[in-house]
């Protein structure tokens, strides 16, 4: 046993040689090998029946047939499918049990919403509706489960699984708030093309830090270049959050600070992009712009024209909603009847244009 | 009730609270050990196996190169590394078919023989050197027969240990508080001691391999699978290469 004072002497005793130094060859090389996850299984490969049954669970979920949904893509999941692991933690991350007939349209309403509008999700007020949402729908999330499945397809180099395991560290959700890491696992979906992957990541760099008070102080600059870097690759892919950012980091003084040379002609230029896809923040900054007469002929009914839309399609809840409602009672003041009248033909024109 | 007889009641039920997470421990440590080793046969047997022939044909890969151009010393310095390198894979691998087969699984009764056995004679209940000796011995024995899945072995033992010689002596209750103290502190100091060998036992490498494994294989991985795979297309392909090095 051991050495004590009362008995100098022990008798001694046997060890399994569960672990020494010397034999530790072989281990150390499989540990690595499997760490490393350079191991993979031998094909990855999609075969037609995987692909088949992707596209029949992915069905199920439109059709609310979550059941079915989840026994697929457990299946393909397992099979090591990376992208039926990504929809799996998508599953997971969003809520998945008590769907019932009561709350069915609830739940798919706010999946579809969840999808479609995911990317805007840190918005304070976003999520604080998609919680309510989930929550009266009796969703029940698994955000482990969801952490487990997005890493495998992540190690596998599936650039959505990166990104959306990048967001968790982000976020501290299922795993240790860790922004070191979440800007890793994005990074590596940005290097790969993935557009989510560059805004998220400009993002990270642009607000990511903030909890950091060191680092803000020293690396500011730094961090707002590169988030503009990638900003910059994402909108150039036409991904519309990444221009209302890049558009944002020109019209909010990021450029001064970083000392390149504001240009609203360009911050126009991405606010359009982006509004052009239904980006109701875009809409409201172009409001802004067009008021003011920054980057473009001073506009009062083009101005209230974007304010009008913003302020439709915004949530409820968020600040620029508020502040679209004030600016378009304040323009109401010093135009003309006729002139409102016009502003909303051409709101209503460009909805009727962007209906389909 | 006398105050001493009072105070004597307090340190038995505390050795007693100690006794039984001694136990745990001592059965936590060999259990883990023991499921270490079991892993560690399974690896070496497939896994291991498998690096030692990777590593045999890298050698003659290597000796062939070298015999093809005699002159240049890169290639002789690399095949003399590539020598010893499989010989120490050879010698690694081959280990293991000296040591004993584990037991398959640990039945919930092995468990419980070894349990009795550690509350029985675990060598901090001792209180004179020799019968801390004797312990110490009978323990060793418990392990072994622990590892080995033999129910039939501990429960032998628990048999000859017999009645414990330090308990049938009738005592003042003085001398029963010091005994009791004794143990106590006795217990306290192998708590620790186990509590840092199951550490220690969790920082080495096979266990990490075991824990990294297993967590995969709970998912519905087959990472050991995979890396088996991996091994032996590596085999194969260098079998390829050393049968073209040897007909040019």
């Amino acid at each position: 046993m051991s050495n004590h004072d009362d008995f100098p002497t022990e008798p001694p005793t046997r060890d399994l040689v569960v672990a020494t130094e010397e034999s530790n060859n072989l281990v150390t090389r499989g540990l690595e090998a499997i760490k490393n996850r350079a191991i993979q299984p031998p094909s990855l490969a999609i075969d037609g029946d995987s692909a088949r049954l992707l596209q029949d669970a992915r069905n199920a979920y439109q059709q609310g047939d979550y059941e079915t949904q989840q026994r697929l893509l457990l299946t393909l999941a397992g099979r090591g499918f990376a992208e039926a692991q990504v929809d799996l933690g998508f599953m997971y991350e969003l809520g998945r049990e008590g769907v019932t007939e009561d709350n069915a349209e609830t739940v798919k309403w706010y999946r579809a919403a969840a999808r479609d509008r995911g990317v805007t999700q840190y918005d304070a007020e976003a999520i604080k509706w998609y919680h309510e949402v989930a929550e009266q729908g009796g969703l029940v999330r698994n955000v482990s489960e969801a952490v487990k499945w997005y890493r495998k397809a992540a190690d596998q180099g599936n650039a959505e699984g990166q990104v959306n395991l990048g967001l968790l560290y982000h976020k501290g959700v299922g795993v240790p708030k860790d922004n070191a890491e979440a800007v890793k696992w994005c990074r590596k979906a940005a290097e790969q093309g993935n557009a989510r992957g560059q805004y998220w990541l400009g993002f990270i760099y642009f607000f990511g830090w903030y909890d950091d008070i060191e680092r803000n102080m020293t690396q500011e600059q730094e961090d707002y270049a590169e988030a503009v870097k990638w900003y910059r690759k994402a909108a150039d892919q036409g991904y519309s959050i990444a221009q209302l950012c890049l558009g944002l980091s020109i019209t909010s003084g990021i450029w001064a600070r970083i000392r390149v040379q504001e240009d609203y002609a360009e911050a126009i230029k991405w606010y359009s992009l982006s509004a052009e896809q239904g980006e109701p923040k875009a809409h409201y900054q172009l409001g802004l712009l067009y008021e003011e007469g920054k980057g473009v002929q001073k506009d009062c009914v083009r101005a209230y024209m974007w304010f009008l839309l913003s302020e439709k399609s915004l949530f409820a809840e968020s600040a620029e909603k508020v502040s679209a409602q004030a600016k378009l009672d304040d323009i109401k003041e010093y135009i003309s009847q006729e002139q409102i009248a016009e502003a909303q033909r051409l709101a209503q024109e460009w909805k009727e244009r962007h209906a389909s | 009730m006398l105050p001493e007889e009072k105070e004597l009641l307090r340190l038995e039920a505390e050795q007693a609270e100690l006794e039984e997470q001694v136990t745990s421990a001592e059965l936590a440590l060999e259990t883990t050990k023991t499921e270490t080793s079991q892993f560690q046969h399974r690896y070496y047997l497939v896994v291991g196996r498998l690096y030692a022939q990777l590593d045999e044909l890298d050698a003659q890969i290597a000796k062939a190169r070298m015999e093809k151009s005699p002159d240049d010393i890169a290639l002789k310095a690399n095949a003399q590394t590539a020598k010893q390198k499989a010989e120490k894979s050879a010698e690694e691998a081959g280990l293991i078919k000296t040591q004993p087969k584990p037991p398959p699984i640990i039945a919930p009764e092995l468990k419980q023989a070894y349990r009795q056995a550690v509350k029985l004679m675990h060598p901090d209940l001792a209180i004179t050197q020799d019968e801390r000796h004797r312990r110490t011995e009978l323990m060793a024995l418990v392990n072994l027969a622990y590892e080995r899945g033999d129910q039939k072995a501990i429960e032998k033992l628990i048999q000859e240990f017999g009645e414990d010689p330090e308990a049938i002596v009738g005592e003042d209750i003085a001398s029963r508080i010091v005994k009791t103290i004794r143990r106590i502190a006795q217990l306290h100091r192998r708590l620790g001691e186990l509590q840092q060998q199951i550490e220690a036992q969790k920082k080495t490498e096979i266990f990490q391999l075991r824990q990294t494994i297993e967590n995969a294989e709970a998912t519905g991985d087959d990472p050991l699978g995979n890396l088996t795979q991996k091994l032996m297309q590596g085999i194969s392909e260098r079998k390829i290469e050393l049968r073209k090095k040897r007909q040019q």
